[in-house]
């Protein structure tokens, strides 16, 4: 269970306070698909952010399985990353040194997880990129650098897979891929949280927030996908 | 993953690496080429002082002192009647004098010095008696000890010399000084050899006589008597050339300390630069690192590692070619090889530690950036 107790994000910006995250309690249990939607600006970044435990909340409380997230030692912060967190950012950051199979990669060399080559090739295959595990990130489309975006953070199994726009900008093909993937992952009791503006997605959110310059309004619902 | 970062990440940048090497090989080469040059040369004039102290030549007032000190082509000849001449001066206070033509020769890829020799006496004086430097029988060769080796010469063996035997008199015993290289004729041989009959281009004079005073004073009143008797002529003190040269050697010494000073400071400037551009240019990969739970220590890691490991290579390509410049660049006759120079592989650690120890306390200052990094705003970036 995910849970935030009034967390509030205030950022200072040339002598002004910008609330980007205003009083937010949210609760999102394994197995959910949640989708934050909301204009740009009003504060879905900066609240994947402080849930993936890279940002800390001015005030209020994030709770995953019962830690709390920013009472831990920086330490134990960076173990839960590690351990616990995926993450696909909104412009992907693949390491253009490395190629895709070591980006993909990357979580799993983190963790020195054994059967990696294995788990790579899965995902890969999963995602159509099994013919491009040796190109480097430079020489992928933007659809196929998103997908490989995906894969990075899904191969380490993460407990808690945090997406900024993981379909933005992607055509209808792309992003059910990424989507399949998504509702997988959440069907095998992890806990998918998406920010997106994208419509496709969130007619399969199992949990909805929506955000209004950083005040949320929470909806749970069945997928329009799945209701008859 | 941590070495295979740094190793693709060096892959990548290597056009920046290579010259982030090239710049660090350059500077420690200059530092190593002037050191090792340095502690020869001084080594070399503190056995000359010590050797060949107060004795003095003389050549045309036209000459440079220093073309007889180095023998380089441009020394000036004369006749080689003006050593008897000088020597009736018995106003001069020498009691011996020697005629010389000194030239270099290429034997092989080496230089030697081919020195003919004539002894002259003052009239008062008994003939060659009392004079330091013993006549060369013609046909015969005396060698210095580097000679007699470059030569593959042993005594009573014979040598050919631009294309003329000689039967090998003598091997002087081992100098330590340019003297070494030289190989000593009859004058009339050397004259005959290079083509020059009749001519020398230095006098030199031996045992002062001591008439009271200090050594200058002395030295003042040869010069002073010289000027008044043979205007076209100058006399000059080995030592006091020599001592100049060492007093310079010295000095550059001290400023070793000035440029181990330019050195650091160039490393330092060096790796801040570079750094801080490097941070700059791998944010994404400091926010992708930091998400995927790496620590500060990490991070730093790849970079400290990194510097470590490229000031490390260019101290040691650095050691190497400044080493092997002061090798090759120092013709074998300079007065620097009275020892042979080499590299001072002793002095590779401290090159070593040096280096890496302040290319890695240069490397903090762009660490300092990369903790103040904010990895949300660049991962949050739309
Ligand atoms: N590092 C920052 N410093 C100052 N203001 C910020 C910073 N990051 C985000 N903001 C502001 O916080 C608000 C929410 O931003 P963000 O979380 O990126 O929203 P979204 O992802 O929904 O577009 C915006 O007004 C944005 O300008
Ligand atoms: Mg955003």
């Amino acid at each position: 269970m995910l849970t935030l107790q009034e967390v509030t994000k205030l950022y200072q910006k040339d002598g002004q306070t910008i609330r980007a995250v205003d009083q937010l309690s949210w609760q999102v249990p394994p197995g959910a698909l949640a989708v934050v939607h909301g204009k740009s600006g009003s504060g879905k970044s900066t609240l994947l952010m402080m849930i993936g435990g890279m940002l800390n909340p001015t005030r209020g409380r994030i709770t995953f399985h019962d830690r709390d997230l920013y009472a831990l030692s920086r330490a134990a912060r960076n173990r839960f990353r590690k351990e616990s967190v995926g993450f696909v950012f909104q412009r992907f950051h693949l390491l253009p040194y490395f190629t895709i199979a070591q980006n993909i990669g990357l979580a799993l060399a983190m963790k020195h997880v054994p059967d990696g080559p294995d788990r790579i090739r899965r995902l890969a295959a999963q995602l159509d990129l099994t013919d491009r595990l040796n190109h480097y990130p430079d020489e992928l489309s933007v659809g196929q650098q998103q997908r490989v975006a995906v894969a990075r953070a899904l191969v380490g199994e993460p407990d808690l897979v945090l997406a900024d726009e993981p379909t933005g900008n992607l055509d209808r093909e792309n992003a059910a891929l990424i989507l399949d993937q998504l509702r997988s992952v959440a069907a095998a009791g992890k806990i998918v949280i998406a920010a997106t503006h994208d419509d496709r997605l969130l007619a399969h959110a199992t949990h909805r927030l929506h955000l209004t310059e950083g005040r949320g309004v929470a909806a749970t619902q069945l997928p329009s996908s799945m209701q008859s | 993953m941590f070495g295979q970062i740094i190793i693709r990440q060096l892959a990548h940048k290597w056009g920046m690496n290579l010259l982030l090497w090239g710049t660090m090989t350059a500077v420690v080469a200059l530092y190593v080429f002037v050191l090792n040059t340095n502690r020869f040369t001084i080594r070399s004039m503190q056995l000359i002082m010590k050797n060949m102290g107060l004795n003095q030549f003389m050549i045309p007032a036209a000459a440079d002192p220093l073309d007889t000190y180095w023998c380089t082509d441009r020394q000036i000849e004369f006749p080689d009647t003006t050593t008897r001449e000088i020597a009736g001066h018995l106003e001069l206070l020498s009691k011996y004098y020697l005629s010389m033509l000194q030239q270099r020769i290429s034997v092989g890829d080496r230089t030697l010095v081919l020195t003919g020799i004539e002894p002259v006496a003052r009239p008062d004086e008994t003939e060659e008696k009392g004079n330091p430097v013993k006549p060369i029988k013609r046909g015969t060769a005396r060698l210095g000890n580097a000679a007699a080796k470059v030569l593959g010469a042993k005594k009573d063996g014979t040598v050919t010399l631009l294309g003329r035997q000689f039967t090998v008199a003598h091997v002087i015993a081992e100098q330590g000084t340019l003297d070494d290289y030289r190989v000593y004729l009859n004058l009339a041989d050397a004259q005959e050899l290079l083509g020059k009959p009749g001519r020398i281009n230095v006098v030199w004079s031996f045992e002062c006589l001591h008439v009271g005073g200090t050594l200058e004073q002395i030295h003042q009143y040869q010069r002073d008597t010289l000027a008044r008797l043979r205007p076209d002529f100058r006399q000059y003190n080995l030592a006091a050339i020599s001592q100049g040269r060492y007093h310079s050697r010295t000095m550059t010494e001290k400023y070793q300390y000035y440029l181990l000073a330019l050195v650091a400071t160039l490393t330092v400037l060096i790796f801040v630069i570079t750094g801080l551009q490097e941070v700059a240019d791998r944010k994404y990969e400091t926010g992708v690192l930091l998400a995927h739970g790496a620590g500060y220590a990490y991070l730093m890691g790849l970079y400290l590692v990194k510097a470590v490991f490229l000031s490390a290579v260019a101290a040691v390509t650095g050691f190497v070619l400044g080493g092997a410049a002061s090798v090759y660049l120092t013709t074998p006759i300079l007065v620097t090889q009275t020892r042979e120079v080499t590299i001072l592989w002793t002095n590779l650690p401290p090159t070593l530690v040096l280096i890496c120890g302040v290319a890695a306390v240069a490397e903090l200052i762009p660490m300092i950036k990369l903790v103040r990094l904010d990895p949300c705003a660049i991962l949050m970036e739309e």
